[in-house]
């Protein structure tokens, strides 16, 4: 990152917490980028509770619908698909933080032009106007989710928090604020949609069936059950995980440790993993 | 109201017409009906309306909802259609505003009655029902609950349960084709309305195929309670989904109970048999053609549909 890039990022990041600085610079960013609120949805989510199966999903579901109806390149697996599809991160991308990237232009089969990912609650002014899509799961399999597949086998993390009860304690008002925001209908002005980890797990191509939906679109069942049928075979999606480190290689990452969580957990989507976590 | 009607559509045409009608709605129809609503003890985000294409499952996601708020109420199930009625008593146009009406005709045709208090299993303060176009002034900050299904077998069920019910209809039809002839445009206007609406971020609009809920009632209806804002009691809503099927609703319409008491003239059951795909009995391969082309001139792909059960 060049001086004027730190720089950058210095002096915007603090000035996003502020909901009507953001909002500004929001509506800055669409501006100069040629967008509308409509050709967004944010996608909304905290951490390890299938962002990345959502994001996997409906990247395959795009890039199927543009093989079967627009000449599309063929689609087979590809590990980095979501990267190219949704590149944008809100916090950065359409703050002004960093540059904003342009989403693969298949995309367009999803009826939006980017699907920007945050993690923070729901930002009732920033975000008025703009359609939401929110993924949850059970806190305290979220916070052993959390430990196993970002602290644990991560060296430069392990020492963050103790254990995973640690972790929970810690981010547990966090995670209940976030999941509370989104689950609160009386803040109008924001057409969501919640997903919950444990749904999307045993039922994934009704769930992108079910978004295809809310964005007002028809959903191509066949298609639905390829793009599932695509995504599994990245495997640390089914866990809750799939972040650039689970699926590429990283110095700092322990992956006997990382791939012994994935594969252990594999059939329960490692639903029920937070049972013995305590409320303290 | 026909008369109504013609009224207005002539006004419309008066150079200041369309702009009055415009503000009116915008402004003084909005203001009686916040107050509407507010005298009602009712917040706006709290009101749900199933908004839907006729024939689309409205009485059905009624029955799923009331049976998972009495599940979760600890009473006895089933709730029939007479107790849902009962639960939830309103329709939206004729308890809470009649825009169709004015300027000439009363806002509302009779006051709402109080729904079940058990919806507030749900968060909400009410749930009514309309089959209008979607109201972008009026339902601002409602959750609006939008069912549809494909218009072949949309047509074939409004044909068993309207036109071939009632020999005394002014506008009837003699087969399901002619019944999509005359609504077709009202179709298109539906689809088009709550589509436009889904991709709009200031209205929180849920679309759901009718054949998508029929097929898994467990998974939509828990989709439903989750985009709520609330969390799924697994064992409720499996028994709501057990105490909705069409053989509970068909017996108790044996026993009196009736699933839409303000059908006027309507004769028998209120349901066919809810089969998907009981368009190929009255179509042929050359009149899907026909019709398949005629929606994706309006850019509605049929293809794209639950076409088959």
């Amino acid at each position: 990152m060049s001086i004027f890039q730190r720089a950058r990022v210095a002096i915007i990041r603090p000035l996003v917490d502020n909901d009507l600085v953001a909002r500004i610079l929001f509506s800055l960013r669409l501006c100069v980028s040629n967008l509308q609120k409509k050709d967004i949805v944010i996608l909304a989510t905290t951490t390890k509770t299938g962002t990345h199966y959502v994001r996997f999903l409906l990247a395959y579901y795009a890039a199927l619908w543009s093989e079967k109806y627009d000449n599309g390149p063929v689609v087979e697996v590809d590990h980095a698909i979501v990267d190219s599809f949704f590149p944008n991160s809100w916090h950065s991308g359409y703050t002004f933080v960093l540059s904003r990237k342009q989403p693969d232009y298949r995309i367009g089969a999803l009826g939006i032009k980017d699907l920007p990912r945050s993690h923070m609650s729901l930002r009732s002014f920033s975000w008025r106007g703009v359609r939401v899509l929110h993924t949850y799961r059970d806190r305290k399999d979220q916070a052993m989710v959390s430990w196993f597949m970002k602290f644990n086998c991560d060296r430069r993390f392990r020492s963050a928090y103790s254990g995973p009860q640690d972790l929970y304690d810690n981010t547990r008002d966090e995670t209940l604020a976030q999941y509370s925001s989104f689950a609160d209908i009386a803040k109008g002005g924001t057409n969501s949609l919640r997903i919950s980890f444990e749904n999307l797990f045993h039922d994934p191509s009704n769930t992108l069936a079910l978004i295809l939906y809310w964005l007002g679109l028809e959903p191509d069942r066949e298609l639905c059950e390829r793009a599932v049928s695509l995504a599994k075979q990245t495997q640390s999606i089914l866990v809750g995980g799939g972040e650039k480190w689970h699926r590429f290689p990283n110095e700092h990452v322990d992956y006997a440790e990382l791939q012994e969580f994935i594969e252990s957990n594999l059939e329960t989507g490692a639903i029920g993993i937070g049972r013995n976590i305590l409320d303290t | 109201m026909n008369l109504n009607q013609s009224i207005r559509d002539v006004a419309r045409r008066i150079p200041p017409g369309k702009s009055l009608d415009f503000l009116a709605r915008g402004f003084s129809y909005a203001l009686f009906y916040k107050g509407h609503l507010r005298e009602r003890g009712i917040e706006q985000h709290k009101m749900m309306i199933i908004a839907t294409i006729a024939r689309s499952g409205t009485h059905y996601a009624m029955l799923l909802l009331t049976n998972y708020v009495a599940a979760l109420a600890s009473r006895k199930l089933p709730i029939g259609p007479s107790e849902m009625n009962i639960m939830l008593p309103n329709n939206w146009h004729l308890n809470y505003m009649s825009y169709h009406k004015l300027p000439f005709g009363p806002m509302i045709a009779s006051p709402p009655k109080p729904p079940n208090g058990d919806i507030a299993y749900l968060r909400l303060d009410e749930i009514t029902r309309s089959h209008s176009l979607f109201q972008k002034v009026y339902w601002r900050h409602h959750k609006v609950l939008h069912l549809y299904r494909n218009p072949l077998d949309y047509s074939v069920s409004l044909y068993n349960y309207k036109h071939k019910k009632r020999p005394d209809l002014p506008d009837r039809c003699e087969s399901p084709e002619e019944v999509l002839e005359l609504k077709f445009e009202n179709y298109c206007q539906m689809y088009e309305s709550y589509t436009r609406a889904s991709s709009d971020g200031r209205y929180s609009v849920l679309r759901i195929a009718y054949e998508s809920l029929i097929f898994e009632p467990h998974f939509w209806l828990r989709s439903i309670v989750e985009w709520l804002g609330c969390e799924v009691d697994g064992p409720a809503l499996e028994e709501a989904v057990a105490a909705s099927t069409i053989k509970n609703v068909k017996q108790a319409e044996n026993l009196g109970g009736k699933v839409n008491p303000e059908a006027l003239g309507l004769r028998g059951s209120f349901i066919s048999s809810g089969q998907v795909g009981q368009w190929r009995e009255h179509y042929t391969d050359r009149q899907f053609l026909f019709w398949k082309d005629k929606f994706l001139a309006r850019g509605i792909d049929i293809e794209a549909m639950i076409l088959e059960g």
